[in-house]
This record gives C-alpha cells, sequence and structure tokens, in this order.
C-alpha cells in the first residue's frame, strides 16, 4: 500500500493541475485579452472598440461592423445599461468572466431601439437561504425593462451591430454612443 | 531515493496535467456538421456538459465565445480534403447563406485576415453566391488570400433564419481549388 501512496498522489495531484487551468486559466487569459484590446478602459462605461480590435475579440465581428462593449464591474452594486440601438439588426450579449454567455437579446426580441437592462450580481446559497434582500429589495426595483442576474462579480456586454451601408456608419455611431452603462448604488 | 521518485512523480502529474489541460482546450470547441466533412462548427453550447472546455478554446485564441445567436463554420481544407495554401486560388460556391446577416473570414489574425459580409457580396438571381478567393483580385465576389499564415475559412452566419418543421438546412458552400501557382 505504502507503494502506491506516491503514484496516488501524483495522479490526484495532475488531476488537480488540469482542472485548475481548464477552470482558471481562460478567465485570467480573458481578463488580461480584455485590457490589453481595451487599453484598461474603466469599469461600468460603455465606448465603441476600434474595428482592428473588434475582429480580435468577437469572432463573428467584421472591420466594417460597429461593436460596443462595457467591462462590467458589480461588486459596488447594480450597473444599469441602457442602450441606444438603431431599428435594424443588432445583438447584445452578456457573458461572465469566465467568457460564459449569460444573457442575449437581439433587434426582434427588444422591439424597440432604446431599452435598459438592470444587472446584478446573483445571490450567493447563503442570502437564498435566508431569503435577504427579498424585503429590502422590493421597495427599490425601478422600472428600467429587463433584469439579469449574473454569477461573476465581473463580465463584459458586447453590443454588436453591422453597418450594411458605409455611408451610415457615423450616424449608427453618434447614436450608439449615447448608450450608458453606469453603476446604481 | 523514496523521496527522489516521490519527487518525480509529483513533478510528472503536474507535467501531465498541464499538458493535458492544454491539449483538451485545443481540441475543444469544434464539432463536426452532419453531411459536411469539411466543415466544423465553432461552438460553446451550454447544453455541452463539457462547455468549460469549448469556453476555454475560444478564450485560449483571444476571443469571446460565439453568441448563441449565431453560427460559425470553419474549415481547413478544401473539397478534396486537401489543406488550403496561400498560392491557391479557390472558388466558394452556394447558397446564400439563410441568415439575417452573414461573413466569410479567411487567414489567422490581422493584418492575414480578410473578410467579405453580405454588405458587400453580391448574389446572383437565383440566390447562388460565387466568391474568389485568390491573391489577386477576381472577377466578381473577391475575397483576398492572406500572404502568409494558416489558412482557416470561417462562415460566420448571425440570426440564421428558423427551418420551416421537417425541413432540411441548406447545404454549405463548397470550396474548389482552381489552380496553385
Amino acid at each position: 500500500m505504502a507503494r502506491l501512496f506516491w503514484p496516488i498522489t501524483a495522479l490526484f495531484l495532475g488531476l488537480a493541475v488540469h482542472l485548475a487551468y481548464v477552470l482558471f486559466a481562460p478567465g485570467l487569459i480573458l481578463q488580461h485579452n480584455l485590457a490589453s484590446l481595451t487599453g484598461n478602459a474603466s469599469t461600468n462605461r460603455f465606448f465603441v472598440m476600434s474595428p482592428e480590435a473588434q475582429i480580435k475579440l468577437v469572432p463573428t465581428a467584421t472591420m466594417q461592423d460597429i461593436v460596443g462593449l462595457c467591462l462590467l464591474d458589480l461588486s459596488g452594486g447594480k450597473v444599469v445599461f441602457s442602450a441606444n440601438v438603431p431599428k435594424s439588426l443588432w445583438t447584445l450579449s452578456i457573458f461572465s468572466q469566465s467568457g460564459q454567455q449569460i444573457y442575449s437579446i437581439n433587434d426582434a426580441e427588444a422591439g424597440t431601439s432604446q431599452f435598459a437592462i438592470e444587472l446584478k450580481r446573483a445571490k450567493g446559497f447563503l442570502e437564498q437561504l435566508r431569503g435577504k434582500g427579498d424585503a429590502e429589495e422590493a421597495g427599490q426595483i425601478q422600472n428600467v425593462g429587463w433584469h439579469a442576474d449574473i454569477n461573476d462579480r465581473r463580465g463584459v456586454v458586447v453590443l454588436w451591430v453591422p453597418v450594411d451601408d458605409a455611408a451610415k456608419r457615423p450616424a449608427i455611431e453618434a447614436d450608439l454612443k449615447t448608450t450608458t452603462c453606469e453603476a446604481k448604488s | 531515493m523514496g523521496i527522489s521518485l516521490g519527487s518525480t512523480l509529483l513533478v510528472l502529474g503536474v507535467v501531465v496535467g498541464y499538458i493535458s489541460a492544454q491539449q483538451s482546450l485545443d481540441r475543444a470547441g469544434l464539432k463536426p456538421v452532419a453531411g459536411e466533412p469539411q466543415w466544423q462548427q465553432a461552438v460553446a453550447s451550454p447544453k455541452d456538459p463539457y462547455v468549460i472546455y469549448s469556453i476555454g478554446h475560444f478564450i485560449a485564441d483571444g476571443f469571446l465565445p460565439p453568441p448563441t445567436s449565431a453560427q460559425v463554420y470553419v474549415r481547413k481544407v478544401d473539397d478534396d480534403g486537401n489543406s488550403l495554401r496561400n498560392d491557391c486560388t479557390y472558388t466558394l460556391l452556394g447558397a446564400a447563406p439563410q441568415a439575417r446577416w452573414w461573413a466569410l473570414k479567411i487567414g489567422s489574425a490581422a493584418p492575414n485576415l480578410a473578410m467579405l459580409s453580405a454588405r458587400d457580396a453580391i448574389l446572383s438571381g437565383t440566390d447562388q453566391l460565387e466568391i474568389g478567393i485568390a491573391k489577386h483580385q477576381t472577377p466578381g465576389n473577391w475575397l483576398a488570400m492572406p500572404q502568409a499564415g494558416a489558412i482557416e475559412l470561417s462562415l460566420v452566419m448571425n440570426e440564421p433564419y428558423a427551418l420551416a418543421k421537417n425541413a432540411k438546412p441548406l447545404p454549405l458552400p463548397a470550396l474548389k481549388k482552381i489552380e496553385c501557382e
């Protein structure tokens, strides 16, 4: 039995390294990529990416499309994303810190070119058990449109808009820039 | 002696765990497309129990995973199964992608990356798509072949049209080699 100690320990260590890499490395790589592609942009602020940067981050984007981004930080509370989008095709996707898509909406589903999504951190297991927050939040819910709970403290909102006519790009981009992404206490 | 053997095994465990994790991420994220042996779908489906590997695959390459609203297909070979080459000319031919918006990309990364989207492509009267892929401009739709780097062709279909009940999806475009320099 003593002979098997080191092989079994090595097996479990290998398994731990494998899982640790798969679970944590992508999140760290994503944070690093976002920081380098956005020039360390501040969190909870909407901005339009450069065409060169957007094709390095969004696999479905081309240089002609417009991609807007908001790096979420929910550690301070809720964030309200108020979009002003064109009356044409667009999709909005929200990814967690680890890269998992947790929310998606497009022009057909939204049915409007102006809407807001309230983003907040999902309750932890203990908070759900205690029922904490339900009564407190009941009086605080605002009429902002949609709500999404995010398990992670951080995430990223990606707003993708294809441009079917190059001449329209400046106007679409100007409209899109009025979109806001702000923390609400 | 026991300590030495133990240390060796522990180091081996760490190395095997690290390499296996990297290889698992490399292989994840691509699944075969039924009836389309040359195309693979790049996908991170939330229904996949190993989705964490698929997500890791895209992020390790520097990208966010494709959103659920899009379908991304990739191929690295022509219709004869030969790897795509920079010095060859190809023709992509097939039905227009059935999506609200689509784009084709060839190459690995900027500056060796060329794109053509629904905005720029001209379809024939029968909704057929024909694109020349070559270093030098070709008549009609043209996708510039990158001068260097790995060649991978991606077809991005944003908001694909829903299929009627029991309807089969249209085949993905074929890619025929015309000539090589």
